[in-house]
């Protein structure tokens, strides 16, 4: 008895999945090559699409996409909070529940280069839901990102218009910055005490490259990984001249007391960048990571910070 | 008699030698660590600073950066292996050690809560863990308390006591994995933000954990030798068992309360000086005091030169070099 109420709930279920996923088989699909090299089968417009990060959620609403599920994390803008606020959630970008996405009957999946998100392939491959990882690393990835979504939505001249937007004020900031010389710069994750050093393959350490900075992290050729945590006489002798550091925590918090945690340690009080307190806030939703299409405003942001009025005033 | 005499005086003669050993050990670690760092700096230039003649940066990194490291390191070799010590005499265990007791734990549950929690606060966060690390002893002791101390209860309750809080460190962790970053490194263990205030917090607690630990040397003695002999000394159990635990309680919440997780010296270091110089506390807690100096001075200053100018907590390095080390003396002794 038990064998045969087993085999019954297999049967149902197997004919479940199959009605859930026979919808998705039908409309037009193309193959493409996501970032980890595999070929994936999506459909031509799909209609139920999961994200597992803000970065692409953020993108693909940009070019007039919808969602279905999303991540949950702290990186939301209020807009796109807003805007997908009866959006269900599918869990963090490091625990996407399977159950929940699978339950949301996706036609795609769309996440991130991150193990929390490309192991979810074999799982997602027997509902027959296609999971595309998406790589976003420079700015050309999100000019490339928003084109692709662009295709997806069926909306190409609104990703055609974004991207150029993007790429205007890109072209505008880094052509400035390649008239003025660029500060010695260091950016923190962390508290003073105990904190990691962006290098240039982080996002952040590539932004202040393409601005024309000189990240101390980057001086030293050894260095591998995006955040090294480095040795704080390193930095003395390095003296940047310009301290960037990304908090989880909302401005007002954070910089003051990172202002006076410095400003009360000995080690970093005769660094050049505390003395004329040139210490600023990045938030993480901008620069722990590709922000997608706000990468426009993260370029803006430190480029005042590097060159700007502000800049200017700080200076003793 | 005259071979026993010569025993004694073989034996008398190696703690000698361990002790002049240790001490030579702790010095060359101490120099070394303030010859070798990120920033190579010379003997001309520590001698020109030491004259007040240094160049501006070289004096700051010996000054406020390197001096102010290796004392923290050496206090808190010495009060880990301190407390290890008296943990081990006290409970009767070979195993025992800060760990044991749940102040571990109960410091990291505590400084990752301040560090996630309101990262405003993080200038706190030694007081938050030195508190975490109370509020786990004080648990314990409430969960071990049976008309007394009793060495079994209290091993069981830090067990369970160390798991329920690594539980909630772990789901600090998780809840919150973008604000992590910043917590991992400390969670490892290691000297990368000392600075003076960190000396002025440890040390208090080492001076009065090293004179409680070598004035009480007799009473571990006693209670090494098992509950009979120790009160037919006529030692109150009840009382010295608690003030020798609160006291290897507060070296190690202090210890924690600066350099991080870092319970692996409490364990090995009391071991190691045990093959040298015997099971009499006289000599153990003198020679584990110095040689956990030296050991946490100078694997600190390895660790965060070998991969230089990146650090590597020395937490890291110690349960890296240190376990399997252990393990081969461990294993020499025995077929010995």
């Amino acid at each position: 008895m038990p064998v045969l109420l087993a085999i019954c709930c297999v049967v149902a279920l197997s004919a479940w999945i199959t009605l859930g996923t026979s919808a998705a088989l039908q409309a037009p699909t193309r193959e493409v090559v996501d970032a980890t090299g595999t070929t994936v089968t999506i459909p031509e417009h799909p209609k139920r699409v999961v994200f597992l990060n803000t970065a692409n959620l953020d993108m693909y609403y940009a070019v007039g996409g919808k969602a279905v599920g999303k991540p949950k994390s702290s990186y939301y803008t209020k807009e796109l909070l807003e805007v997908t606020k009866d959006v269900p959630s599918v869990g963090t970008i490091h625990s996407p529940n399977v159950e929940a996405i699978i339950g949301l009957q996706p036609d795609l999946v769309i996440g991130l280069n991150v193990p929390f998100n490309t192991n979810l392939r074999g799982m997602l491959s027997q509902a027959e839901i296609p999971l595309y990882i998406n790589d976003l690393n420079s700015y050309e990835d999100v000019v490339a990102t928003l084109n692709f979504f662009g295709e997806l939505t069926g909306k190409p001249t609104v990703a055609d218009a974004t991207a150029k937007a993007a790429m205007a004020n890109y072209n505008k900031l880094v052509g400035a910055a390649r008239t003025k010389k660029g500060p010695r710069a260091l950016i923190i994750f962390g508290t003073p005490g105990s904190f990691s050093m962006a290098t240039s393959k982080a996002f952040s350490g590539n932004v202040l490259n393409l601005l024309g900075g000189h990240n101390i992290a980057d001086f030293d050729s050894s260095l591998e990984g995006d955040y090294v945590p480095l040795s704080m006489e390193y930095v003395i002798k390095m003296d940047p001249e310009v301290i960037f550091f990304i908090s989880m925590t909302p401005k007002s918090d954070s910089v003051s007391v990172f202002k006076r945690d410095m400003l009360a340690s000995s080690a970093w009080v005769e660094v050049s960048a505390v003395k004329s307190q040139r210490i600023y806030y990045l938030s993480g939703g901008l620069f722990a990571a590709n922000p997608g299409t706000r990468i426009s405003e993260a370029l803006t942001i430190m480029y005042e910070d590097l060159y700007g009025e502000e800049a200017a005033h700080d200076n003793p | 008699m005259t071979t026993l005499k010569g025993g004694i005086d073989i034996r008398q003669r190696r703690r000698q030698l361990t002790y002049l050993g240790t001490g030579i050990c702790l010095l060359f670690v101490v120099v070394t660590g303030f010859l070798y760092g990120a920033v190579p700096i010379s003997w001309q230039e520590m001698a020109s600073v030491a004259q007040g003649q240094g160049a501006g940066d070289t004096e700051r990194i010996l000054y406020y950066l390197r001096l102010p490291r290796v004392i923290c390191a050496a206090l808190v070799g010495m009060n880990l292996a301190l407390a290890g010590c008296i943990l081990q005499g006290v409970l009767h265990n070979p195993l025992a050690d800060p760990g044991i007791i749940g102040v571990t734990a109960g410091a990291g549950v505590a400084a990752m809560a301040v560090m996630i929690l309101s990262p405003a606060l993080t200038a706190w966060v030694p007081l938050a863990a030195f508190l975490g690390a109370l509020v786990a002893l004080a648990i314990v002791f409430l969960l071990a308390w049976d008309r007394g101390i009793n060495p079994l209860r209290l091993i069981l309750a830090g067990v369970a006591v160390a798991a329920f809080f690594g539980g909630g460190t772990t789901a600090l962790s998780v809840m919150f994995p973008d604000r992590i970053q910043g917590v991992v490194n400390w969670l490892a263990g290691g000297f990368a933000g000392a600075r003076w205030s960190y000396v002025w917090i440890v040390l208090p607690y080492s001076l009065i954990g090293l004179l409680g630990a070598l004035w009480n040397y007799r009473k571990l003695n006693a209670l090494q030798m098992g509950e009979e002999v120790a009160l037919s000394l006529g030692i109150n159990l009840k009382r010295t068992r608690i003030v020798l635990i609160i006291l290897a309680a507060i070296l190690a919440a202090s210890s924690v309360s600066v350099a991080g997780l870092l319970g692996f010296v409490g364990l090995i270091v009391p071991h190691l000086m045990r093959l040298v110089v015997g099971s009499d506390f006289e000599y153990l807690l003198p020679a584990s005091a110095v040689f956990g100096a030296a050991l946490l001075v100078g694997a600190d200053t390895f660790a965060r030169t070998i991969f230089s100018p990146t650090e590597i907590p020395v937490g890291i390095f110690l349960s890296f070099l240190g376990a399997p080390f252990f393990l081969y003396l461990l294993k020499r002794r025995s077929r010995g």
